[in-house]
């Protein structure tokens, strides 16, 4: 672990002056905690607790999590830390009209990746600087080129297997959950008030945690996701049981890609591929 | 057809279930000017009429397997045809990505057909239906989904 | 579940092999054996082996807790069928006998916990489905050598080396030697069957010392405040950060409150009892639409009043062994420790929210 004073030392400044000018209720930012293996989310509401915000290796939570979260909104207009990836999602927000971009003030960390080693999510990240803050705290980091055999090697490896050994796989993975839901309750795109996994007339998705309840819930929530997810890996590191959710969004984003030229949070006015059409869509494969 | 197909299988007992959802304004008036010009068909194929292949939430799919569909097949208008204008081109995107997200969890592909069938195309429907029951006669009961049928009290 | 108090003394010794031969001879004589396995990289789960040679040794503890052996995360409590001349076929009855398993290596804080579980099951109702597991189950706990950071079994009234609950306790030795503590009937009946194996350890043989394990709060402390704190800001503040998923409670070793679902078609169907959890706004929501636990705060109180305050208050127990796995799986850091460390000040006259 070693935090970054480059950008916590002007990230607590300028926290605090939000703060004691009013023009924010609360910052959502990262604290530190002995105990924990990285650094989780805190909220300074008074300028004074703004010099327990961190920045570090250990950042690995996407905090736009919490602008829909309705006990968060009610504190008044928030200052968020994002870095590049966080800001992808907090572009989607906008565009679904979730978040108004008046209701935000947003603090972007350049971000030369988290963890030792790196994530794999950091290994290839293209937003290294995020784009369109309000403010940015520290110097601009250095971004590789990544080409989209790199974006989507993770689902590549999956893409390798026959369907045979692809069902063995998953059918392996998915076993292990068990409905916990912290893969929905981490993303920030799933949203939703009322899950369609709580819906019981009908009831779409089986909630007991035998396989076919768990492939029901983890299509539903893939299939949800694709064309809006933004690969930020969330889902994947709150899984308690370690199934590589991340593979699965990977392939539907590379999809969306590869067919549609779209990647989810590039912009916060793009339409997403779901919500339009062209009347010369790919048809490979209908009857 | 299927008799004899069904002989050669282990489970001889074993007859191909096929779950059909059909868009109101062509499809289904396929199906029925089929039906109406007296073009024989499988009765494998289970009807569901829907107002459009919009409609379509995967997890109508994903339900159909779970109860014991051995073929799911999803048929709307063609494209420019479509009643409400763009169901259709909607439905096209949502469910080649569907079956997209099915190769890629190992849920067999050809499990799932998608078509496009007009009000006027009775002998269409009759082939097409022909044409998937062999398929899915030839591919065998869905046994990696039958398999999923949660175990019982001893489990 | 303990039925004959056994001198604690009784005290066998295990050359080296002595786990491969253990497995091996009841494998031989038709025991399930439940022993920890890695089932993916780095982590361990408590799972039926074949043999000896897949089980894993060093790990602090297994991911899912022990208690899902005999409370499973989904399990079938009845089946129906409707016949042909229309009347239903209910199956009710669980597998006539369970099978005897014995679980090599769980931990001294789930087995700890299992006190806590047995006091639920058999509380207003006897729970067949569990207790009949329960019975045919014999737990050898290994002891434990490297706590992780987040154990804090001290605090709650365990140790690394705490017996409750187990028929056997294992203190294992680098060199593959181990020393059995028989601590139940059914222990006694698990060395009787080692055989050769293990043999009574020589007068005045001496038990490692515990690992040590830091004293974090004094739960009575933590008490004496949530018994007058329903009401209190704290809540709202400790509970910003918590996303309500179910991973702690799912995770811990004495949470144990479930659901009950039907999942049925026009034909058949099965009634199942699920994990569910307190974290989750419909594990209260009413069919009116009234939520009596309407925020994160409230779902958080419960949570830690549960374990803390509720659960002593009824069973005389807390219902915590403090083996860490809700810190350790929370996506947000959420840190039971320093909730309960926070509320000890508090208790103390301090006023320091620091979680």
């Amino acid at each position: 672990m070693s935090t970054n004073t480059a950008i916590t030392e002007p990230l607590q400044r300028a926290a605090a002056e939000l703060l004691s000018e009013g023009k924010v209720a609360v910052v959502i930012g990262y604290g530190m905690d002995g105990d924990s293996s990285f650094s989780p989310p805190l909220f300074a509401r008074e300028p004074q607790e703004a010099e327990r915000l961190v920045f570090d290796d250990r950042c690995f939570g996407n905090l736009s999590v919490y602008l829909s979260k309705d006990h968060i909104r009610r504190m008044g207009k928030i200052g968020i830390v994002v870095k590049g990836c966080d800001l992808r999602a907090v572009n989607v927000l906008l565009r679904e009209h979730v978040v108004k971009r008046e209701d935000v003030v947003l603090i972007g960390v350049p971000c030369a990746g988290q963890g030792d080693p790196l994530l794999g999510k950091c290994s290839v990240c293209e937003q290294r600087n995020p784009q369109g803050c309000d403010i940015v705290v520290g110097d601009p980091v250095e971004q590789p080129q990544i080409d989209a055999a790199q974006r989507y090697s993770e689902a590549a490896d999956i893409d390798a297997k026959s369907i045979e050994e692809r069902w063995e796989f998953w059918s392996g993975q998915l076993s292990k959950c068990i409905r916990c839901y912290a893969c929905r309750n981490v993303c920030p795109l799933c949203y939703c008030k009322r899950c369609i996994t709580e819906k019981t007339v009908p009831q779409w998705i089986e909630t007991s945690a035998h396989l076919r309840g768990n492939i029901a819930w983890n299509v539903a929530r893939a299939f949800h996701l694709t064309g809006r997810c933004v690969n930020c890996g969330e889902c994947e590191r709150a899984c308690p049981m370690d199934i590589p959710l991340g593979a699965i969004n990977q392939k539907m984003a590379q999809l969306m890609d590869e067919r549609y030229d779209f990647q989810s949070g590039l912009s916060s006015e793009d339409k997403a591929p779901f919500t339009t059409f062209n009347v010369d869509d790919p048809e490979t494969g209908i009857l | 057809m299927i008799q004899q197909a069904s002989d050669s299988t282990d489970n001889s007992k074993w007859q191909p279930r096929i779950v059909a959802f059909l868009c109101n304004w062509c499809s289904y008036a396929g199906a029925d000017l089929a039906g109406m010009s007296r073009f024989a068909y499988p009765a494998a194929i289970k009807i569901v009429r829907l107002p459009c292949s919009g409609r379509v939430d995967p997890m109508f799919i994903i339900k159909s397997f779970e109860q014991g569909a051995d073929l799911v097949l999803v048929s709307g208008c063609h494209p420019g045809d479509c009643h409400y204008t763009s169901g259709n081109y909607h439905a096209r995107r949502k469910l080649l990505a569907f079956r997209e997200l099915m190769t890629f969890l190992g849920i067999d592909p050809r499990r799932f057909k998608i078509s496009w069938v007009s009000a006027a195309e009775g002998a269409k429907w009759s082939s097409l239906v022909k044409e998937i029951t062999a398929e899915v006669i030839a591919l065998g009961p869905f046994e990696n989904y039958s398999k999923l049928r949660a175990g019982g009290i001893a489990e | 579940m303990n039925s004959a108090k056994v001198d604690e003394q009784t005290l066998y010794q295990a050359a080296t092999g002595w786990l491969k031969s253990a497995v091996d001879i009841l494998l031989g004589a038709g025991v399930e054996v439940i022993a920890p396995i890695e089932t993916d990289p780095g982590v361990v789960e408590l799972a039926a082996v074949n043999s000896s040679e897949a089980v894993a040794l060093d790990y602090v503890n297994a991911r899912l807790p022990l208690k899902r052996l005999l409370f499973p995360v989904t399990e079938v409590l009845l089946e129906y069928e409707k016949q042909s001349d229309g009347d239903v076929d209910v199956k009710s009855e669980p597998a006539a006998s369970p099978k005897d398993v014995v679980v090599i290596g769980a931990r001294p804080c789930d087995v700890a916990a299992l006190e806590a579980l047995d006091k639920v099951f058999h509380w207003d109702y006897d729970d067949v489905h569990y207790s009949g597991r329960r019975e045919g189950t014999t737990l050898i706990t290994f002891a434990c050598t490297k706590p992780g950071p987040q154990c804090f079994c001290t605090s709650v009234g365990g140790s690394p080396h705490n017996s409750a609950q187990s028929d056997v306790l294992v203190f294992l030795e680098d060199d593959g030697r181990a020393l059995l503590q028989v601590c139940s009937d059914k222990g006694a009946k698990f060395v009787d069957q080692l055989g050769d194996v293990a043999k009574p350890a020589p007068a005045g043989s001496k038990l490692p010392a515990p690992p040590e394990v830091k004293a974090r709060f004094e739960p009575e402390k933590v008490k004496q405040w949530l018994d007058e704190s329903f009401e209190d800001d704290f809540w709202a503040d400790v509970s910003l950060k918590c996303l309500g998923c179910g991973a702690c409670s799912y995770l811990c070793p004495t949470c144990h409150c479930f659901d009950i679902v039907d999942e049925a078609n026009w034909h058949s169907g099965q009634r199942r009892r699920n994990w569910d959890c307190c974290s989750h706004p419909m594990f209260t929501k009413h069919a009116s639409g009234h939520n009596p636990r309407p925020d994160q705060a409230s779902r958080c109180r419960q949570r830690v009043m549960h374990k803390f305050k509720y659960f002593p208050e009824r069973f005389g127990q807390i219902a915590c062994v403090g083996c860490g796995r809700c810190t350790r799986a929370c996506c947000v850091g959420q840190n039971l420790v320093s909730i309960l460390t926070d509320i000890e000040t508090r208790a103390k006259g301090g006023a320091n929210c620091d979680a």
